[in-house]
């Protein structure tokens, strides 16, 4: 059985702020394999994006803690990591993509800097002037350079041509022209015709969809094993969504890294996803095959909120909402979060959380690619309107 | 894309352009502000002059306004910026204590760009938490100081216990080589001479330190500021997802947009430094405009020197406006995203 | 159609204060020592006897005495006890602190609310606003105490003179800043509502543009009268404003008095007493402006989210205006938050 690129083990994240202490996420466990596709699902402030930044440590930590849980990357648990030793992991094999392509591209920087810059740390990694971390337990040698790593799947397409580059320069500090290269061939990579065009652009001078797109190459030249994508398409217009969904579904295929997809639109988890999970006010909820979960959701959030997305079938009638409102994180009802909206509600729903368990149960619990949901009534929900 | 060489210096002369208006309404503001009450001071000025003087000044300072105004702005045009009480012509002092000054004014900005900004990034880095309280304190202190103040506890305690000269440019008047600059560092440099400049150094220390001390406030507050709004942004958070170290992620990144709207604050800090170097100048008797400024003053019960002392204001006018022109110059050159043209 | 019922958590006010304290220390700090300076100076002005225990101008036996329980801050050379001059001179520091900000505040603020408001161009309005906006900017070119120097020289020399020549330099800071804010809410979604709605321009100025504008400007003002402080004391020390020894003394002159005349290296508290209460003023002042500007400014109001931390939507401050025109030395404004950046101790 092939080992999951990350596995969170019941995770729990706690911001300390002045006006109290709120569960952002709560014991959320997590299994991506390589070459997957995960979705996470949810409404704003459900935790989606607070886990997705977690799982590099890139909460700043005085206000966000992490209270408890594991979340292993290669072996090496990232939660026991200090914030000095993180660094040397990231970079290593996570990628991150953000929502606003505005303010994730540093716009004091132009294009070939920016990308170069990732390119060139990972150079000096390879050759070993840069310390990469060696984990405690961690079976992985991470002063090899990525690309070598069977587990987890990297780039199996060269990025750069064998013969491209000279011996000789195999083996010393390479210069700022000898990263073009490699710069235009990530460029053209995420479909941008023409890229010498636009490496000494800055941001501001690039549109939204072209500046996004650069960040993915950005987050690929990295050669991550897992690509975390924290929205990746909701700050762009339409059309543009489209095209880099499209782009997005194509790397897929051409470079065998997982994705973590973090949306709150279900059509575009719906196109992209493998599995997906919903999250609800910081627990994962429901979890499963994407075509299963929809057809069939097994936990009455699930349920409501894909009634209540506008459908195109219907044209008359009034449009479907939740009834009730997001609880206050620092003050989650006890037992499911969801029970003061929820129409199954009972006593035993204000007890004890129900935990993530499998739909069918006769399944065997630890076998990956189950339809999950959190809810003791999980056989009723499909006789829900 | 505007923004070539070319571009550049278009937006430099603009600039220019546009300071010619403001120092004409700084000469005018500062002569008509200068020059409103002027009869009677006479008396006042010469309490022991003879008759003739006494004239004399009344005569120069009775006529109408207007006309005393044409007289000064071409003298100042001319080089002629008056004379003391005791017919020593301004503009001559000026000119050679006002190297003196830049080299106070310019250690002190090394010092407040090298310890300040730096302060206020670690004041965002730990914001809320100890770090930021103790920052806060450091820079409230240096700004709750008076010039003053500070000068004479340095000059008076600080000075002898850590065995500082309090005291000139040098430990001798005249130093043993041609002053070609006469920015004290800056001559014993070229001369070769080591222990000169180390000499020189010494004396610069105490009251660069003290200027740097109470005006960095500004700067450390704008940065950490600036910081904070920054750093929540994605783009750091990509930084830190290269793996780039903490520290080029902070300034590499974060500061390099964080310093554009720190340049703003360029042109009050000169003020506020060139204010300073009036009692800083005087304490340490470092021999520049600011020294000279306060005895035209009156600082001291000297005689006060009318004509230096306008000429004085005028000139720290300039400077604040030369160094709000810089300012904007640097936010351009800083900021990508400021088109040139 | 089901009645949602919302339920709003209001916090008392003792929470929320405990709640500023925890967050910000330091501006509690800086408010209590307010507080506490700002009563003293009442009772010295009202009820002298309880904390000043001397004349300013009587000499008693003990010469050059250090410090002790009879002279607090030690005497000088004719035995003239510090401490009751010190004390003494704190209602009048104070008043002069609130004075002179008091006064350009008002004045500066006026001009700032009207060059700001009645800016459009070719008309009436228009025309004032640009010339208070040109003075202004001419102004601001000069170190404020420099120009206040020069002023003393025209004006005369005394504790009136003096403050009417640091409220001349000091008003065209009021001006930028408040017509900073004013053109910054001018045109924000529920003023141009307010038009659509038929609200007088004059009533949208008095109601929702003056509300708006009200915090960076007390902000600013409480910082203000620290730097006050230090400019009108620095003119002391040069000697030009308050006659040291004399019945009215002042710090700034005090601390000029005993730096030329008394041996200061040996008897320090002659120098370190004055000293110390103008840092102690002003550092107050600034403790809790600092700590108000910080309350206010929507960056770095941090300590006070509530409800769940949501992850992201688009930041709400858009990315740091380019200047695109000359701001600093033309009559544009930056950016409000940053206009309630203070001068430097000029």
């Amino acid at each position: 059985m092939t080992e999951p690129v990350i596995d969170v083990e019941h995770l729990s994240i706690i911001y300390t702020v002045g006006a109290g202490v709120f569960q952002a996420v709560s014991d959320v466990s997590l299994k991506i394999y390589p070459g997957q596709v995960v979705g996470i699902v949810g409404e704003t402030g459900c935790g989606k994006s607070t886990l997705a930044q977690a799982i590099p440590r890139l909460l700043p930590e005085p206000p966000a803690t992490i209270g408890a849980g594991k979340i292993v990357f290669r072996g090496t648990d990232l939660v026991k990591v200090s914030k000095r030793q993180m660094p040397m992991i990231r970079g290593t094999g996570i990628g991150m993509i953000f929502q606003e392509p505005l303010n994730s591209l540093n716009p004091a920087y132009r294009v070939f800097d920016q990308i170069a810059e990732s390119i060139r740390i990972r150079h000096y990694r390879d050759m070993g002037y840069v310390k990469t971390f060696q984990g405690g337990d961690a079976p992985f040698d991470y002063s090899k350079p990525a690309a070598s790593t069977t587990v987890g799947g990297s780039l199996t397409r060269s990025i750069v041509p064998d013969g491209a580059l000279e011996e000789a320069a195999r083996d010393r500090l390479r210069t700022r022209s000898e990263f073009r290269d490699e710069v235009l061939e990530y460029l053209r990579l995420v479909r941008i015709n023409d890229p010498e065009t636009i490496l000494n652009l800055y941001p501001h001078e690039l549109s939204g969809g072209m500046r996004q797109r650069i960040m993915i190459a950005m987050a690929l030249s990295e050669k991550p094993s897992l690509l975390i994508a924290d929205e990746p398409t909701s700050a762009l217009d339409v059309t543009i969504q489209a095209q880099v969904l499209t782009l997005m579904k194509e790397l897929i295929d051409e470079v065998h890294a997982s994705i973590l997809f973090i949306s709150h639109d279900l059509g575009v988890i719906a196109e992209t996803a493998d599995e997906i999970g919903v999250m609800y006010a910081g627990r994962i909820v429901e979890y499963g095959p994407v075509a299963e979960v929809f057809r069939s959701p097994r936990h009455p959030y699930t349920k409501a909120l894909l009634r209540a997305a506008p459908s195109r079938y219907k044209s008359e009638g009034p449009l479907s909402s939740i009834a009730g409102s997001v609880p206050n994180l620092s003050r989650p009802p006890p037992g499911c979060r969801f029970n003061p909206r929820c129409p199954l509600v009972r006593d035993i729903c204000r007890g004890e959380h129900p935990p993530l368990a499998p739909v069918d149960r006769t399944a065997d619990p630890e076998a990956p690619g189950l339809h999950r949901s959190a809810c003791y009534f999980a056989e009723e929900v499909p006789g829900l309107p | 894309m505007g923004r070539s060489l070319s571009d550049l210096l278009v937006f430099v002369a603009k600039r220019l352009v546009q300071l010619v208006p403001v120092l004409l309404g700084v000469i005018i503001l500062t002569f008509v502000v200068t020059h409103l009450r002027l009869t009677g001071l006479c008396n006042e000025w010469y309490p022991h002059a003879g008759a003739t003087t006494l004239a004399n000044c009344n005569a120069k300072y009775g006529a109408p306004l207007i006309n005393q105004f044409w007289q000064y702005f071409t003298g100042l045009l001319q080089g002629d910026w008056g004379q003391s009480v005791t017919g020593i012509q301004v503009y001559p002092s000026i000119a050679a204590d006002l190297p003196a000054t830049l080299e106070l004014v310019l250690a002190s900005l090394f010092l407040m760009v090298v310890i300040g900004i730096p302060l206020g990034v670690i004041a965002a880095q730990y914001s809320g938490r100890l770090g930021d309280h103790l920052v806060r304190i450091l820079y409230l202190s240096g700004w709750a100081t008076p010039t003053y103040l500070g000068a004479v506890i340095a000059a008076v305690f600080i000075g002898p216990y850590l065995g500082l000269p309090t005291s000139g440019e040098y430990s001798t008047t005249i130093p043993p080589f041609n002053q070609y600059t006469h920015m004290s560092v800056v001559d014993a440099a070229i001369a070769l001479n080591l222990p000169y400049t180390v000499d020189a150094i010494d004396h610069l220390i105490l009251p660069a330190v003290v200027l740097a001390f109470i005006n960095m406030g500004i700067a450390t507050r704008m940065t950490r500021a600036s910081m904070l709004e920054v750093l929540p942004l994605d783009y750091v958070k990509s930084a830190r997802m290269k793996g780039l170290a903490e520290f080029w992620v902070m300034y590499k990144h974060a500061l390099r947009n964080a310093l554009i709207t720190t340049t703003t604050v360029l042109g009050i800090t000169a003020g506020g430094l060139l204010a300073g170097t009036v009692v800083i100048e005087e304490v340490f008797d470092w021999p520049g405009i600011g020294q000279y400024a306060f005895t035209a003053i009156g600082g001291n019960s000297s005689t006060p020197n009318f004509d230096g002392a306008v000429a004085v204001v005028i000139i720290f006018a300039i400077a604040v406006v030369v160094a709000n022109l810089v300012a904007d110059i640097l936010y351009g050159l800083l900021d990508p995203r400021v088109d040139w043209r | 159609m089901a009645t949602v019922v919302v339920k709003v958590r209001t916090d008392g006010p003792l929470s929320v204060f405990w709640r500023v304290l925890r967050a910000n220390p330091l501006s509690f700090l800086g408010f209590l020592m307010v507080a506490f300076l700002g009563l003293t100076a009442l009772v010295v002005v009202v009820a002298p006897g309880l904390v000043v225990p001397y004349g300013p101008l009587q000499q008693t036996a003990a010469r050059n005495a250090a410090p002790s329980q009879q002279h607090l801050f030690g005497t000088d050379n004719l035995g003239r006890d510090i401490f009751s001059n010190v004390m003494l001179a704190l209602p009048l520091d104070l008043g002069i602190g609130f004075a002179i900000a008091g006064s350009a505040l008002l004045i500066g603020g006026a001009l700032g609310l009207l060059a700001g408001f009645y800016n459009t161009p070719g008309t009436v309005g228009g025309w004032v606003s640009v010339s208070i906006m040109r003075v202004t900017d001419i102004f601001l070119s000069f170190p404020s105490l420099i120009l206040a120097l020069a002023l003393t020289r025209v004006l005369g020399l005394g504790v009136g003179p003096t403050v009417l020549a640091i409220t001349i330099t000091w008003w065209p800071f009021y001006v930028r800043l408040v017509r900073g804010e004013v053109l910054a809410v001018k045109h924000l979604p529920y003023v141009n509502a307010a038009r659509a709605a038929g609200v007088t321009e004059n009533r949208i100025l008095l109601r929702h543009v003056l509300r708006n504008v009200l915090e960076p400007m007390i902000v600013y003002f409480t910082l203000d009268i620290g730097t006050v402080l230090v400019t009108y004391s620095t003119i002391g020390f040069i000697g030009v404003a308050s006659k040291y020894p004399g019945t009215s003394p002042e710090w700034g002159a005090m601390l000029a008095f005993y730096q030329q005349t008394g041996s200061t290296n040996v008897y320090p508290w002659l120098v370190i007493a004055p000293g110390a209460a103008i840092f102690v003023t002003v550092l107050a002042f600034s403790l809790l402006g600092d700590g108000l500007r910080d309350i206010l400014d929507p960056r770095t109001r941090r300590a006070f989210v509530r409800g769940t931390i949501t992850h992201d939507p688009p930041p709400e401050t858009p990315a740091p205006l380019p200047i695109a025109s000359g701001a600093i030395t033309d009559s544009n404004p930056v950016a409000p938050v940053n206009v309630v950046e203070t001068r430097s101790q000029t």
